[in-house]
């Protein structure tokens, strides 16, 4: 019962870091269908940055919840500009172009961000500074509670209702949907299109920023290839639970970082990274959509 | 009989002439340039076979790597295992395994697959290109994590660029015939495809399990020719660059997925000079080549056909 | 016995009622009219019989089997062939691509014997070749065999539809709206074509269209449909005199 526990903890706080970043590929998903390659290399990113800003600001000598707080919200605006940049300067030029080349500039984006990190932050791991000190909150028992679990799941839980807030009460954030309804339409009815999926992509990479730094609480161990597979497995994630799809996105992260942490507890640790896919093309065999996808039905 | 040879006089002399080819060049390239050209021919293969699947039928699979390790395992295991030692046409009984296995499982992972359309499609076959990884990686009798060492270095230029030739060649009578055009019309319009009778699941199928058939032969010529491998050869990455071969070339176009093939196996060869900068110039000219030619470099279109309209315009 | 018999198939999108009580016959070699206002649900009576849609009820005879619930592929191998309201060609593949990968469920090529080019399938390609050389030149666009569909003219766009669907060699040819955006000389030219393709192929040809004077010139007999029914069935001069389609129609300046 203890390790179930304790795997739950685990899996909670695994897959609300996999919600985060999985939002930031349904949005953009919805207005550009374009597969964001890019993404998890921004949330790399957004580890990094905030690496630096705690050691330029010294947050990094002490622990400190408003040293968090800031450097968080750092490395949230330095990514969020990133992504707007990575926007204009590699999708924007390529959207009334085949799809396929989008995604291989995206593909491209990432290359340049890994590779490019490698150059910049150092090939080498480094350790990202306690900004918090880790302490456990359950007493007693087998199951380690820490704060930082706490943190995760609870700022996590914070940014989703944000950007619920913006999508459902925000001037953006109606344009938003209206894009990722029709994109041509919107467009008709004077929707300034290039702002929005600024927007969009400031959005998404603000959270995979925030994603990035909370993992670095979590697992110090920071490196420039750090965000390839957690990225895919959010797409994974986003594409389970309906791309496009805002709670779907969040439910897939979830889904994706309990199933994954008990694979990994109770049956083989190796076979880890491929029940994720098992699970995603079963569903995906059963409703082609995602779990709260709706199907399309193509006009004739 | 004899007319089946006329049809194919050519391609049989090109494919014979390899081996003389193979044998003249170590007198003018060294080792290293040999390999790249290995490489290269490795990459046209995988490459124009993937076009079949991605550009020709619309099909848009991110698994490409994966069915190249299937290839290369299954065509290891059989030179390593099965094949007895001494008796020659082991690395064609190889490949030919290697190709079969890898076409089995694209029509296993392609029944279900193929149903689902675009994106979709893409990420299942991310998924099966990653769960076939994680099963070798799990399989101690093919060497799991270590990789498999050991094997028999079968494969030179000549093997290489003769099963290139047949594979161009091949592909290229299939897609222009009256057997491959209903492929271009699924990419066009399926349901249009689907209301003029052609069976657009049954086609999907037999494209994909011939594309993963190449995909196979070219995994099994990779394992004879560096005589180790290991699954991280053939990772998402692998597939992912596979897939910008074709689209940079321009999608359905074989002359343009082969000057990509070529074009993408000597660029990191050509930016070595720059040591730690070369994967970042790389990535640099990709995004820029995209952006400047977003229809790759021969849009759709054949490279004779390209030829011809720039000459027109230029008179 | 008739061609094609419909008999009260209904067709819900969720709760609305596309299409219901619907039923049609077809003898071989009729040309046949189905007319109705906007949204009266022509198209989707297109998209039951091609297989795009399968009806909640009723059932679909063609010859003599049901063909209700049949993949489109399949029904359009028992000898149903169409066009789209809003055209659906191949639009990157050349006027000669988009005939032949029509003929595709025909040929007994073999892959081995295409890629071998074995003496018999180079002898089937030829065949093939010359067949949809001879089908472009039945609707005037040999000439333009190697233009890509969608550099085609609107009206030539047309007709290489046609001509796709006569590569399936259907024996019932369903046309949807074969004279939208033509102009009056080429609506002329379609009515000509139109009626000798029934005669030249033997085809029997269901045809949606909107032009009232064209369907009344050659339509033996009309289908009026009105809000997913069925409101009167007859030839021209009983349409024309139906106070049920006058009615239907009142308002719309036909």
């Amino acid at each position: 019962m203890d390790q179930f526990l304790q795997q739950l903890v685990n899996g909670l706080t695994w897959g609300s870091i996999y919600a985060l970043i999985a939002l930031g590929y349904t949005m953009v998903y919805g207005v550009l269908r374009l597969i964001n390659f890019a993404h998890g290399d921004v949330y790399m990113v957004g580890a990094m940055c905030a690496f630096y800003f705690a050691h330029w600001l010294g947050f990094a000598a002490g622990p400190s919840l408003v040293g968090f707080a800031v450097v968080m919200f750092l490395s949230m605006t330095a990514c969020a500009a990133l992504g707007a940049l990575i926007e204009m300067v590699a999708y924007r030029p390529l959207r009334h172009q085949p799809r396929l080349s989008m995604l291989i500039t995206a593909i491209g984006v990432s290359m340049l961000l890994e590779f490019g990190g490698q150059r910049v932050f150092g090939p080498d791991p480094k350790f990202f500074p306690q900004l918090i000190e880790s302490r456990s909150l359950l007493a007693g028992g087998g199951v380690v509670l820490t704060n930082i679990d706490v943190l995760v799941i609870g700022v996590s839980l914070a940014l989703m209702i944000g950007l619920r807030w913006i999508v459902l009460k925000t001037r953006i954030g109606m344009a938003l949907r209206a894009v990722s309804f029709s994109y041509d339409t919107s467009a008709l009815m004077g929707i300034n299109v290039n702002t929005v999926l600024t927007c969009t992509f400031m959005l998404g990479s603000a959270l995979a920023a925030a994603a990035g730094t909370m993992v670095g609480l979590r697992n110090p161990k920071i490196d420039p290839l750090m965000g390839l597979v957690p990225g895919i497995k959010a797409f994974v994630a986003a594409v389970l639970g309906g791309i496009g799809n805002f709670p779907g996105a969040v439910a897939g992260g979830l889904l994706m970082g309990l199933t994954e942490t008990f694979v990994a507890a109770y049956l083989s640790s190796t076979y880890r990274d491929a029940v994720a896919f098992v699970i995603l093309i079963g569903v995906l065999l059963v409703k082609p959509a995602g779990l709260f996808g709706k199907p399309v039905v193509e006009k004739v | 009989m004899p007319s089946l040879v006329r049809a194919n006089a050519a391609l049989l002399i090109g494919v014979a002439l390899m081996w003389p080819l193979g044998a003249a060049l170590p007198a003018v390239l060294n080792a290293y340039y040999l390999q790249i050209i290995v490489y290269i021919g490795i990459n046209i293969i995988l490459a124009v076979s993937l076009n079949l699947i991605n550009g020709v039928t619309g099909q848009f699979s991110l698994g490409h790597a994966g069915f190249m390790a299937i290839g290369a395992y299954a065509s290891a295991a059989v030179t390593m295992f099965a094949w007895p030692s001494g008796l020659p046409g082991g690395l064609w009984a190889a490949l030919l395994a290697g190709g079969a296995a890898a076409a089995v499982a694209g029509l296993i992972i392609g029944i279900p697959t193929l149903r689902l359309r675009g994106d979709y499609l893409a990420i299942a076959t991310l998924g099966f290109g990653e769960i076939i990884r994680v099963v070798i990686v799990n399989t101690e009798s093919v060497g799991g994590a270590r990789g498999l060492f050991g094997i028999p270095s079968l494969a030179s230029f000549a093997s290489v660029y003769a099963c290139a030739l047949i594979c161009v060649v091949l592909l290229w009578r299939l897609v222009y015939s009256p057997k491959g055009i209903p492929l271009a019309a699924i990419r066009e319009d399926e349901m249009a495809a689907a209301a003029m009778g052609i069976d657009t699941t049954r086609l999907k199928i037999l494209a994909f399990m011939t594309g993963s058939f190449w995909a196979g032969v070219a995994g099994g010529l990779f394992a004879h020719f560096i005589g180790y491998i290991h699954t991280n050869s053939f990772t998402f990455l692998k597939s992912i660059e596979i897939v910008t071969m074709v689209v940079l070339g321009g999608m359905g176009s074989f002359s343009g997925a082969i000057l990509a093939a070529i074009a993408l196996t000597v660029l990191p060869e050509l930016l070595r000079f720059g040591a730690e900068y070369r994967m970042i110039i790389y990535s640099i000219l990709l995004i820029v080549m995209m952006l400047t030619r977003p229809r790759g470099l021969l849009g759709n279109r054949e490279i004779t056909t390209w030829l011809s309209s720039k000459l027109a315009t230029a008179r | 016995m008739a061609l094609l018999e419909a008999r009260d198939c209904a067709l819900s999108f969720g709760g609305l009622r596309a299409v219901s009580g619907f039923g049609l016959s077809v003898d071989a070699g009729e040309l046949i009219g189905l007319i109705g206002p906007n949204g009266a649900g022509k198209t989707t009576v297109f998209n039951l019989l091609t297989g795009v849609y399968v009806p909640d009820s009723g059932d679909i005879r063609f010859g003599d089997r049901s063909i209700t619930g049949m993949a489109p592929h399949q029904i359009n191998r028992c000898g149903i062939a169409r066009t789209f309201q809003g055209i659906r060609l191949f639009p990157n593949l050349t006027a000669f691509e988009n005939v032949m990968a029509a003929c595709e469920h025909r040929s007994d090529l073999s892959m081995v014997g295409t890629v071998a080019r074995s003496p018999g399938a180079e002898a089937e390609r030829r065949r093939i070749e010359a067949e949809c050389l001879a089908l472009l030149d039945a609707v005037d666009l040999a000439d333009r065999r190697d233009t890509p569909a969608r550099s085609l003219p609107y009206g030539l766009q047309r007709r290489l539809e046609i001509a796709r669907a006569l590569a399936t060699k259907p024996k019932l040819l369903l046309l949807d709206e074969p004279a939208a955006g033509t102009n009056p000389r080429e609506k002329i030219e379609l009515m000509e074509k139109i009626r000798w393709l029934r005669d030249d192929f033997g085809l029997a040809i269901l045809i949606i269209e909107h032009d009232m004077k064209l369907i009344m010139e050659i339509c033996e007999r009309i289908t009026v449909l009105d809000h997913g029914e069925v409101i009167a069935v007859g030839c021209p001069a009983e349409i024309k005199s139906d106070p049920k389609v006058i009615e239907a129609y009142l308002g719309e300046p036909e």
